[in-house]
């Protein structure tokens, strides 16, 4: 994934090595920096799609965030002993892969960018959200919330570069959140997120029976 | 109708136990009443509270159902496949058919921006209300909806990748009115407001408690309303608790009914204790109020009066005591008092009072007695002598003897310190002269007194009653009188002689009438001459008084005169003669008669301190020399007192005034005292001179005091001269002065002009004769 999002800079990044300009961003809410943040920039450029999974075990999507650019093939692999129903209502995507066991038939192909939002109808906890990207300037905030993106001249708009931030415990998951930073000076972006679920990790006791099954 | 306050003690008790009661039960009873009534409205009041907490916690619990029910549908996948599918009519009748499912009424499913996507019903008229979305976290809303109350509750769709808003409608009901109804046995209605109309869409009234919806007024229940639309206050949803105000009070109703006969019953029973308790109480009061009335009664002798058994102790009883002590005591003190007034504390005989009591109880009844009076004639002398307690045992010893021997006499009493007298059964007169006569040698018995004999004199008398007195004041008076006479007669007994009292009785009037008849000038001055004997010539005159009573007629200057002496009058009676002799002497001395005056005096005058000025203020300035005015003194009169006598007859010669000694001759003076007086005439008493001309003794002794005066130089008057024969015979024996009807009667002053005219004219006649006897 590092190699595909290095290769997207790299190829980015060359025919503006004139222009281009390193805008950091620092996002955080009022507990302190964000981690995880999706971050992008909003001009379009053709990137290669790409080859990806999401497999379940122990009733959860892994990875639970999938990046991947338009027209990219993701599989979703069963690894767990129960059936599993994942489906998407997402405009961006809506399909639904009947109950299935291991693999199932055919990956899905994502040729809309937007966010999309995967379930399992017989696991309602199960959560993952894949982010279908037209654009190659993206990435997630690191621990302390920063990121650092590079802006070229067709994504100022009246001298200000206009944002997307995205993360799961948004309000609203359908749709990213919309800002604008000052490419000249390293931005602030602040957020306001639903808590953080509490959620032990730990089997219920009705998993953990199903896991002995 | 007698008032409150006439009531007796009794009465009283009871009308004011009676009324206690009363006022206390109407009082409890009405309290009860107005509490049970309060009671029963306070139920009904939190009847409605209940009602009201139903009402909301059965809205609650049934939107928290029909939300759960919801949160089931709005995570159906077919549901939510067919929302995601975006075919319009897939998704209305998913819609329709998943809101069935939970129950709802309607349903429609908005997006995120509030925009409708689908719905079950039309929403032209009736659009959902405004911001129910931004109200959705709070649970349900409940609207008028199409004239119909609505629970709306809002459920968010999110279905991973899906955002809406389920919205869905649960009508408010019958059934719902039912479990309402049911639950807080009121009846209910939801109500709406239409076109500002109240409209009722669904009512339950739980079956027991009656009543229709027609008769629903504030006078027929009582009405809770609660508001059930508060986000949209025009809409005016409520529901509307009923409680039947009759159904609700039935049982206030009966209570009272049975409170109202309770009281009764007590009021009944009450009253029957209170009397009986105030019977009892009073009945000792009514005891003591009849035992002090039979006390008044026995005081107006009557019964006796014996102390109620009470069975009740302190005041009460302390009182009865105290009546009956009080009562005792007084009953020995009037027995006391009654026996000291009726008996004589000495001999312990009845006294005066009972025997004239017991007497005029005999008058009364004109039943005739006889009555026998005793008095012992020396006690005074014993009591001075002996002493009184001596005389004292002398009447105890009287007493004892009449209580011995006159055990069958009616009344044995003492009546005076020395008096005794016995009221005896009729008599007749021997034989009442046999008992005085056998009382009077009983108590010549001679007593036996500290051992010694001892003898009393006594007088007895009887009377026969009514015969000799009708009346208590005649008797007392002639028993009285004829005591005295007794104590003179030299008979011990003696009986009352009609008659003695009348004369007593003209001297009384006589004493009485005095005083009246000299103011009035009911008294006479009559005038008879004196003549020199020698000469045959009317020289003076004597006074001489007369009275001629109203009703007794003449009345004799003796009798008068000696009364005035007794009654202490004289001195009145002597001032007036005076001054009546001095005013008639000045008239006819001023008429040119020379004729002197003599005036008696009585033997008290001479006593009399004041006669000497008295006679110099009456005879001042008087025309003629003053030994022609003669004052005439009794011999007797002069034995009296002769000291006190001879100093005023000094000082009356003093005055000049001429004394003449009357009635010589009878009395029993000296000649030596004689020669002492300052006289200066003797007045032979008349007895001496009536017979003169016949009685040789009396001749001699006339002129045996004529020879003795003229010897001692005293002038001789002789009085009573009725016939010349005397008149020459003294006129012989040498005699000054003569007085007698053979010489002139007693005249009033104005014939004195006349009877000096005749003597005048027969003044030869005297002397003439006087000559041939002489020789």
């Amino acid at each position: 994934m590092k190699a595909v999002i290095a290769l997207c800079v790299a190829l980015l990044a060359a025919p503006g090595l004139l222009w281009a300009k390193d805008i950091r961003i620092t996002v955080r809410d009022a507990n302190g920096p964000l981690a995880g943040v999706v971050v992008a920039l909003t001009g379009a450029e053709p990137v290669k799609p790409v080859q990806a999974e999401i497999y379940q075990k122990d009733r959860q999507f892994h990875p639970q965030l999938l990046i991947v650019p338009v027209g990219s093939r993701v599989d979703f692999p069963n690894r767990d002993n129960t059936q599993h129903q994942v489906y998407s209502f997402s405009p961006a995507k809506p399909f639904n892969l009947k109950l299935y066991a291991d693999r199932p038939d055919a990956p899905i192909v994502f040729d809309k960018p937007g966010i999309v939002e995967l379930g399992c109808n017989i696991h309602d906890r199960m959560q993952a959200f894949i982010v279908v990207t037209s654009t190659s300037d993206i990435g997630q905030t690191d621990a302390d919330g920063r990121i650092t993106l590079s802006a070229e001249a067709e994504d100022m708009v009246d001298g200000r570069v206009p944002v997307t931030l995205w993360h799961p415990r948004l309000a609203d998951t359908t749709h990213p959140v919309k800002r604008t930073v000052d490419p000249n000076t390293p931005a602030d972006l602040t957020l306001e997120l639903t808590p953080e679920p509490v959620r032990d990790n730990a089997l219920d006791r009705l998993q953990r029976r199903f896991q002995d099954l | 109708m007698r008032r409150l306050g006439r009531l007796g003690f009794r009465g009283r008790l009871i009308t004011a136990m009676v009324a206690l009661v009363v006022v206390v039960v109407l009082v409890i009873g009405a309290l009860m009443a107005a509490y049970l009534f309060d009671d029963e409205k306070k139920r009904a009041v939190e009847q409605l509270d209940i009602g009201a907490r139903v009402t909301q916690e059965v809205l609650q619990r049934r939107a928290d159902l029909e939300r759960s029910r919801l949160q089931v549908v709005v995570q159906d996948f077919g549901f939510l496949s067919a929302i995601a599918s975006g075919d319009r009519a897939t998704l209305i009748s998913a819609l329709d058919n998943h809101s069935e499912r939970a129950g709802a009424d309607l349903a429609v499913l908005l997006d995120t921006e509030g925009q409708v996507i689908a719905s079950t019903v039309r929403l032209g008229r009736f659009p959902l209300p405004d911001g129910l979305l931004d109200r959705a976290g709070n649970g349900r809303e409940l609207v008028a909806f199409r004239g119909t109350g609505y629970e709306l509750l809002v459920v968010p769709v999110q279905a991973p990748g899906l955002r809406a808003w389920l919205v869905a409608g649960f009508r408010l009901d019958d059934a719902l009115a039912r479990i309402i109804a049911e639950l807080s046995g009121t009846r209910v209605e939801f109500q709406t407001a239409m076109d500002d109309k109240a409209s009722t869409f669904a009512t339950f009234a739980a079956s027991h408690l009656g009543g229709t919806r027609e008769d629903v007024s504030d006078q027929r229940f009582f009405v809770r309303r609660i508001a059930l639309g508060d986000s949209d206050p025009a809409s005016d949803l409520h529901a509307t608790l009923m409680v039947d105000r009759q159904a609700s009070l039935q049982r206030y109703y009966q209570r009272a009914r049975e409170i109202g006969l309770l009281v009764l019953a007590i009021l009944v029973f009450a009253i029957l204790v209170a009397m009986i308790i105030a019977r009892t109480l009073s009945r000792p009061v009514r005891q003591l109020a009849e035992y002090a009335r039979a006390i008044g009664r026995v005081h107006t002798g009557d019964a006796d009066a014996t102390p109620p058994r009470l069975r009740v102790g302190g005041e009460l009883l302390q009182l009865r005591n105290t009546l009956r002590d009080t009562f005792t005591r007084l009953r020995d003190r009037e027995a006391h008092i009654r026996h000291a007034a009726t008996h004589d504390d000495v001999t312990g005989l009845a006294n005066r009072i009972a025997l004239l009591d017991a007497l005029e109880e005999r008058l009364v009844a004109n039943q005739p007695c006889s009555l026998i009076g005793l008095r012992l004639n020396d006690l005074s002398r014993i009591n001075d002598s002996l002493g009184l307690a001596f005389g004292d045992q002398v009447l105890t010893a009287v007493a004892n003897r009449l209580r011995e021997h006159w055990p069958t006499a009616l009344v044995v009493a003492r009546t005076g310190g020395r008096e005794f007298l016995l009221l005896l059964e009729r008599l007749s007169d021997a034989a009442q002269v046999d008992a005085a006569r056998r009382l009077h040698r009983q108590l010549q018995t001679p007593l036996e007194i500290d051992h010694t004999s001892f003898t009393v004199r006594t007088s007895v008398v009887t009377l026969q009653l009514p015969d000799d007195a009708g009346t208590l004041n005649e008797f007392r008076r002639r028993v009285n009188l004829t005591f005295e006479r007794a104590a003179r007669s030299d008979d011990p007994v003696l009986r009352y002689r009609p008659g003695l009292d009348e004369n007593h009785l003209r001297r009384l009037q006589i004493i009485g009438d005095l005083q009246g008849a000299i103011r009035q000038g009911q008294l006479a001055m009559h005038y008879q001459p004196k003549l020199d004997v020698s000469l045959g010539r009317l020289v003076q005159v004597e006074a001489l008084v007369r009275w001629q009573h109203p009703s007794l007629g003449p009345v004799s200057p003796d009798e008068f005169i000696s009364l005035a002496e007794q009654s202490g009058q004289i001195h009145d009676l002597t001032g007036h003669i005076l001054q009546r002799v001095a005013d008639d002497a000045r008239g006819w001395i001023a008429q040119g008669l020379d004729i002197g005056i003599a005036i008696n005096l009585s033997a008290k005058d001479l006593t009399w301190p004041a006669l000497p000025g008295l006679v110099a203020r009456t005879f001042a300035d008087w025309p003629q020399p003053m030994s022609r005015i003669t004052l005439e003194v009794t011999e007797s009169a002069l034995m009296d007192d002769p000291v006190r006598a001879l100093e005023t007859l000094a000082q009356l010669s003093a005055l000049g005034v001429h004394l003449s000694v009357d009635d010589f001759g009878t009395g029993y003076s000296s000649l030596a005292q004689l020669r002492q007086l300052p006289v200066q005439e003797l007045k032979i008493d008349k007895s001496f001179v009536l017979r003169l001309r016949s009685e040789p003794d009396d001749q001699l002794i006339v002129r045996f005091i004529i020879d003795m005066a003229h010897g001692l130089g005293l002038a001789v008057a002789a009085e009573g001269i009725e016939d010349l024969d005397s008149w020459h015979l003294l006129r012989g024996w040498g005699c000054n002065l003569a007085q007698g009807f053979a010489l002139g009667r007693p005249m009033p002053a104005a014939d004195l002009p006349g009877a000096a005219q005749t003597l005048h004219q027969q003044r030869a006649n005297l002397t003439h004769n006087a000559t041939e006897n002489s020789g």
